[in-house]
């Protein structure tokens, strides 16, 4: 068989192995889960309308009528009950959320248990008021019309010069979202290619493979067949989350034309970001001896992942260091797909981004692959980085 | 052949091997024994090239062996290693199609080594649901699975029982009848004189002795000779040309250092009464091994 084609069984053992893994099936599951309700939830929740049940006195339920034009979602039912003790027992009964009763001098107060819910509140004390003021006004002999007309006033109208614009909360969130997946993603199978790298190690399996398997292919094997499970993991939550969008919030993704091109870069910074880190996962994996080891030696690498992720809070809204960092290759993964949402960048600029990252990721493979064949057959003790890098020399 | 010639390899300032020559002919067995330490695990990476020798060279039939010719070797390391999670024959299909066996070949060979292994029950379970003599059986099947067209085993039979031994035993036979070089290591000393036709003893990073264990006995036994006697022994030491080592009645160890001095003893003796034995002593393996490793 020729040669090239060992990284390709190794890439194919690494990828059933993973996938009959009942852990990775679930929390790629739960991953689908989180992002889909993080595109559904927010319409959810802050839909649909509110209903209440309040209960009034004869004389206070007058005051209560709806008003005409009133907009919101409240609906109010009110219930007329015979007087205030028996409207505060349904008060603390919880029969209804609050009562409307008559207080001194006519005026009158709303009553809650432990409070009450701001939105209905707000409509209670407007309807009171304006039932309140019609009544003085016809009183003072304005006829009734008149009086309706004065109250129901329409507020100033608003002029917005630019009524499309972006909420900038918006792309930050979307930015995060990014951030976090890649953060998320790199780590989780990082890890794996490093366990899967150690196991190796501690059960010896890599002294057979060795023997038939040149390192570099090994070493290309694993990342490739981690690489394509998360690239796989990658593609379908964005899709999922871009899905999620078009159904739960269609006008922002017309707001927002840059949505999609954003999450297709951002797929394609994921897969070179990934080889770039993740060959120094193998590394890590190489220098411990045991499982119980990976912890130590696989800190620094992750440190490389995490320090950018938190220099992109740094680097939220537009400006120099965002710029910097949208090229600075271990951050520009996480930082560039954002300016493409911002809409601040054209092609090229991704495109020059991706080649410092491949730049980088040449470099880092170099470096790994060293790490990686030095430390292989070492089973004694977890490698520092400097006898490792020394070893072959 | 597999033949490693002048083998030197250093660990930081410790020499491991020093100046290591070993042959391993087709169709040959050959025992490789030493202490622990001795440099034996050493000696068998370097010859499967996956540890470079500091100098000396390897060669496989007349040339270094390349990636592909190693790709005919076959390994059983001395810790093992195999996929704790991975189903046997899944396990040993990917070991076979790295070595460069198709597909199809390779799962024929490997439900064919285990049923003769007596695992074709358990082809489709894990191997760590597997006894650890059953997995070193396992082991020995990813050894063979691509055909090999020699075989470096370290410690095949440690762990095994007599009848595994012997089942074992019997198919590696099969495959130095079919012409392939096994070099195997072990320290079950008789068992490795019951199985090997030529023996290497390891110590101190240097081999010590090689060749056929009997060739080696002989050698070694040289001077010595045991007599056994009726009547008291006691008069040999003063016969000339001969030292007593050790005696017992009816039984006595001499070491003979004149030149027809075994034949004057043997006269004296047929003189003095009946003579049931007279025979140069040839050691078992382990005293020449712990004379040798000394």
């Amino acid at each position: 068989m020729n040669v090239q084609r060992q990284w390709w069984l190794v890439a194919d053992r690494e990828m059933r192995e993973r996938l009959r893994d009942k852990g990775f099936v679930f929390s790629t599951l739960l991953l689908l889960v989180i992002v889909l309700a993080a595109a559904f939830l927010p319409g959810l929740i802050s839909g649909g309308t509110d209903r209440y049940e309040v209960a009034a006195t004869s004389t206070t339920a007058p005051l209560l009528a709806e008003r005409p034009g009133e907009g919101g979602d409240v609906r109010i039912e009110v219930r007329t009950v015979a007087d205030a003790a028996a409207a505060e027992a349904a008060v603390r009964a919880g029969d209804v959320d609050a009562a409307v009763l008559p207080a001194a001098s006519g005026a009158a107060e709303v009553v809650g248990e432990r409070n009450v819910p701001s939105g209905l509140a707000d409509v209670l004390a407007e309807r009171v008021r304006s039932a309140q003021a019609v009544s003085l006004l016809t009183g003072a002999g304005v006829d009734e019309a008149t009086a309706e007309q004065v109250l129901t006033l329409p507020p100033p109208a608003q002029r917005l010069l630019d009524p499309n614009a972006v909420d900038p909360f918006t792309t930050y969130l979307l930015g995060l979202a990014f951030a976090i997946l890649f953060l998320q993603i790199v780590v989780i199978f990082g890890y794996s290619i490093a366990q899967s790298v150690v196991m190796e190690k501690q059960t010896r399996v890599v002294e057979l493979l060795v023997t038939t398997v040149p390192v570099n292919q090994l070493l290309v094997g694993k990342i490739v067949g981690n690489g394509l499970l998360a690239l796989g993991q990658i593609v379908l939550l964005v899709a999922a989350g871009l899905a999620g969008l078009a159904i739960a919030e269609p006008e922002l993704l017309e707001q927002l034309p840059s949505v999609p091109s954003a999450a297709l870069w951002f797929v394609v910074f994921f897969v070179v970001g990934f080889a770039m880190l993740s060959c120094l996962w193998a590394a890590a994996g190489a220098m411990a001896s045991r499982l119980e080891d990976l912890q130590s030696t696989a800190t620094p690498v992750q440190m490389l992942v995490m320090l950018p992720f938190f220099a992109t809070f740094a680097a939220n809204d537009p400006g120099t260091l965002q710029t910097v960092l949208s090229y600075v290759p271990l951050s520009s993964p996480m930082v560039m797909p954002k300016r493409v949402l911002q809409g601040d960048v054209g092609w090229s600029e991704p495109l020059i981004a991706l080649l410092v990252i491949a730049a980088t990721a040449a470099l880092f493979v170099a470096v790994a692959r060293r790490l990686y064949e030095n430390s292989l057959l070492q089973t004694g003790r977890s490698l520092s980085l400097r006898s490792a890098w020394r070893r072959a020399a | 052949m597999l033949v490693l010639d002048s083998i030197t390899r250093r660990f930081g300032d410790r020499l491991a091997l020093d100046a290591v020559s070993l042959a391993v002919p087709d169709g040959r067995m050959v025992g490789f024994v030493g202490a622990n330490g001795a440099g034996k695990t050493t000696t068998m990476r370097i010859a499967l090239g996956v540890l470079a020798p500091d100098s000396g060279t390897v060669t496989f039939r007349g040339s270094v062996p390349d990636l592909a010719q190693r790709r005919r070797f076959g390994y059983m390391p001395e810790e093992r290693g195999l996929y704790p999670k991975g189903r046997l024959l899944e396990q040993l299909v990917f070991l076979a199609r790295l070595h460069g066996v198709d597909r199809a070949v390779a799962t024929a060979r490997a439900l064919e080594l285990l049923e003769r292994l007596g695992l074709g029950e358990r082809a489709q379970d894990k191997l760590e649901s597997l006894s650890l003599g059953n997995q070193q059986r396992v082991q020995v099947a990813a050894a063979l699975v691509h055909d090999p067209e020699l075989l470096v085993l370290d410690e095949p039979f440690s762990g095994l029982d007599p009848l595994a031994v012997d089942a074992m035993a019997e198919l590696l036979r099969e495959r130095v009848r079919a012409g392939v070089g096994v070099l195997f290591s072990s320290h079950q000393l008789d068992l490795v004189d019951r199985l090997c036709d030529e023996l290497v003893i390891l110590a101190g990073g240097r081999v010590v002795a090689a060749g056929e264990p009997e060739e080696l006995r002989r050698a070694r036994a040289g001077s010595r000779y045991a007599l056994a006697a009726n009547g008291p022994l006691d008069w040999v030491g003063d016969v000339p040309g001969v030292r007593l080592v050790e005696s017992a009645p009816g039984r006595a160890v001499v070491e003979v250092t004149g030149a027809g001095a075994d034949q004057r003893l043997l006269a004296e003796a047929v003189r003095r009464g009946p003579v049931r034995s007279f025979a140069p002593v040839v050691p078992s393996l382990s005293e020449l091994f712990s004379e040798v490793s000394r």
